[in-house]
Order: C-alpha cells, then sequence, then structure tokens
C-alpha cells in the first residue's frame, strides 16, 4: 500500500484556514476559500479543487477510500483522482463524495452527493437532498425535496450563478482580508 | 421563580471563556468577525459551534443555548452590483440542538430547535415555536407564533402548541443553564438555582 503522506499544494491566491481539516494529496486552485471546520479527505486517491470554489464550515469532500472491488480491477499505480471544477458553492454540512464535479454549482446546507457519482455544471443540489451513488447530474438542473426531484433551470442559469458566485467570493475575500490584518 | 435543579453537567472550566454576562462560550468554537457578534446574558455556546460574525451582525439573546457543531451562517441575496448579508438575530430563551444550521434572519423568543436542523436562508421564525429534530425549513420560510414544524420539506403541524410552553422551556433552559457547572468546584460552586 501506498504510504499516506499527506501532499497539499494551495495555489498562493487561495484563503485555506489552518482550522480546516485537510489530509491526503490535495490541489487547491486559485482564489478558493476554504473555511474553518471545512473537511476535505483525499483517502482513495488525490483531490483536486479548481479555482473560485467556496467551501463551508462542515462541508465534507471525500474522495472515498478504495474497497474490494477497485482493489480488483485496479491497475498497478493508477489512483482515482476526484476532480472538482470552478466556482462551486459547497454549503454548510454538504456532503461531496462525487467522482467529478464540474463548474457553477452549488450543493446547498447537508446536501449529499455519494459515491461514484458524477456532477455536471450549473446544477443546484437543494437543502437536505441525498443524491444516491453512481449517479449523473445533467447540466442546468435544480434537485430538490426529500426525493431529490430534478427541476430544469434556465440555460442562462451558470451565469447567473457566476455573477452571484463572483460577489460572493470577492467579499469573502475582501472579509478575510481584513481579519488577517487585524491579527 | 425556582428554576429546578437539572442533574449537575460538569464542563472543564479551561475550555470555556466566561463573559462578563455570566455566558460561557467555548473555546472549541469558532467565533469569527467577534465585533459583530453579541451574546446575551446567560448563554452557553458550546463546542464545535461555527459563528460567522465577519459576513453580519449576529445577535443571540439571554439564555440561549447553542449546543454543538451549531452553524449560524448569515443568509445573502445579490444587492447592487454586490451582495448583502442578513444579520441574524435571536431573541432570549432559545435553544438550538446539536448539528443544527441556521440561515434564519431572526429567530424570536421562546424558541426551541431541535437536532440535525436545517433552517434554510432569510427565515423568519416568531416567538413560542418548536422544532423537531431533523426538520429542514426551506428559504424564505416564516415560521407564525405557537407552530410546531417538522418534516422535509417542513411544515407547520396542526397539532397545536401548549400554552405552557413559553413557562417550560423558560424552566427547563434555566435549570441547563443552572446545572451546568465547572468540574473543579471553587469557592462558590454551590450555586443556587436559578432565581432571576
Amino acid at each position: 500500500r501506498m504510504a499516506s503522506k499527506d501532499q497539499i499544494v494551495i495555489d498562493p491566491t487561495a484563503i485555506v484556514s489552518p482550522e480546516a481539516r485537510l489530509s491526503g494529496n490535495i490541489y487547491i486552485g486559485e482564489a478558493t476559500v476554504i473555511n474553518p471546520k471545512a473537511i476535505i479527505l483525499a483517502e482513495g486517491g488525490p483531490i483536486r479543487i479548481g479555482k473560485c470554489n467556496i467551501i463551508d464550515e462542515y462541508a465534507i469532500i471525500v474522495n472515498r477510500p478504495l474497497n474490494t472491488r477497485d482493489l480488483l480491477h485496479k491497475e498497478k499505480d493508477v489512483t482515482r483522482e476526484m476532480v472538482i471544477g470552478d466556482a462551486n458553492l459547497f454549503e454548510t454540512g454538504s456532503q461531496v463524495m462525487a467522482q467529478y464535479v464540474g463548474d457553477c454549482n452549488t450543493f446547498e446546507t447537508k446536501s449529499q452527493v455519494l459515491e461514484g457519482s458524477k456532477v455536471g455544471s450549473g446544477i443546484i443540489v437543494g437543502l437536505g437532498c441525498q443524491v444516491p451513488p453512481e449517479t449523473t447530474l445533467d447540466d442546468c438542473t435544480a434537485f430538490s425535496g426529500p426525493l431529490c426531484m430534478p427541476m430544469p433551470l434556465a440555460s442562462n442559469h451558470k451565469q447567473r450563478h457566476l455573477e452571484i458566485h463572483n460577489r460572493h467570493l470577492a467579499h469573502l475575500h475582501k472579509v478575510k482580508k481584513l481579519l488577517q490584518q487585524k491579527k | 421563580r425556582e428554576g429546578r435543579m437539572a442533574s449537575v453537567v460538569r464542563y472543564n472550566p479551561e475550555e470555556y471563556y466566561r463573559t462578563t454576562t455570566h455566558s460561557l462560550v467555548s473555546k472549541k468554537a469558532v467565533l469569527s468577525g467577534i465585533k459583530n457578534i453579541k451574546v446575551g446574558g446567560n448563554s452557553i455556546v458550546a463546542h464545535g459551534v461555527v459563528v460567522r460574525g465577519e459576513l453580519a451582525k449576529i445577535q443571540l439573546g439571554r439564555f440561549c443555548l447553542v449546543r454543538d457543531n451549531v452553524v449560524l451562517h448569515p443568509a445573502y441575496k445579490p444587492f447592487k452590483g454586490s451582495i448583502a448579508f442578513f444579520p441574524i438575530t435571536i431573541g432570549d430563551f432559545v435553544q438550538i440542538e446539536d448539528e443544527s444550521v441556521v440561515g434564519a434572519t431572526s429567530i424570536g423568543s421562546f424558541v426551541s430547535i431541535g437536532r440535525n436542523c436545517t433552517i434554510g436562508k432569510r427565515v423568519i421564525i416568531k416567538d413560542f415555536v418548536r422544532i423537531e429534530d431533523n426538520s429542514v425549513l426551506p428559504d424564505d420560510m416564516v415560521v407564525p407564533s405557537y407552530s410546531i414544524v417538522s418534516g422535509f420539506p417542513a411544515s407547520v403541524s396542526s397539532e397545536e402548541l401548549p400554552e405552557s410552553f413559553g413557562d417550560l422551556l423558560q424552566d427547563r433552559i434555566t435549570s441547563l443553564f443552572n446545572s451546568f457547572q465547572p468540574a473543579v468546584p471553587s469557592s462558590s460552586s454551590s450555586a443556587s438555582p436559578g432565581h432571576r
């Protein structure tokens, strides 16, 4: 088994709170903000997080550990990477174990996307929604309610999300720099 | 009025800050933007609580019990080329149990929020409300006074909240607060039951 040593590469423009829990082989892209008490565990392979993401407290991003089936089919030295795109919002308590996450998605409070899933772009996973394992979520759809009912979003949703998201990100950067300076 | 003394729960005094208004705030809680955070007297902020004061003003009333890992995270709305965050105002005698996440803009007095609840963005909760465990309140929901709320998505129950709810909650919170005692007894440890 490969020795699991933390190898965390953080882009200099990203803001990662020291109180966040990061473990394993993780790359964090430009301008991404990771708040205190966030949890990112690269257990079964590396996690690559793109730019401009916001990860709130108690959000859990896990590249789940390999199970027996993976080990049987796995070629030597091939790692299963979890890739997260740009401008996603991981709200408080959300749990994301998907294999691929695209851009401009919102994972609302306490939503869950279970292992093996592929999340497209421009998606909203609503409050408390639980997306089962190995599910593919189509672009520009909102999922809400206990049954994760899909509802298509306007085709310009990605742009709208990006507008609000960038303002949110700029505000966070400003506020966190102020906090840093006060210390 | 005398609060009944619940069984004493000892805490490690080195893990809590004691404020001038007799509140206890855990050192393991994350309170950012402290200047924006007001905690009323006789409140307890437990371990793992995250209060995002750097986003907006957050105000808690007296006798607020904020349990482990609760998150108070102000909601926002796009506003004039930027975004505006809504402050969070919480009244007196409010209990928020473990793991709940609050994005509400206003919570009244005499409110009990159960475990693992999700209070959506900009929600308004009036006075005398009980929110059951695991409820998920959608964004912008308004909860009227004397409601019992439960479910996912949450709805107001047709069952009526008993009139004595306020008194019982006040009693319960007061006695819980008074029975929360430091582990190493100091000379003034034998506090008398609540008589505030």
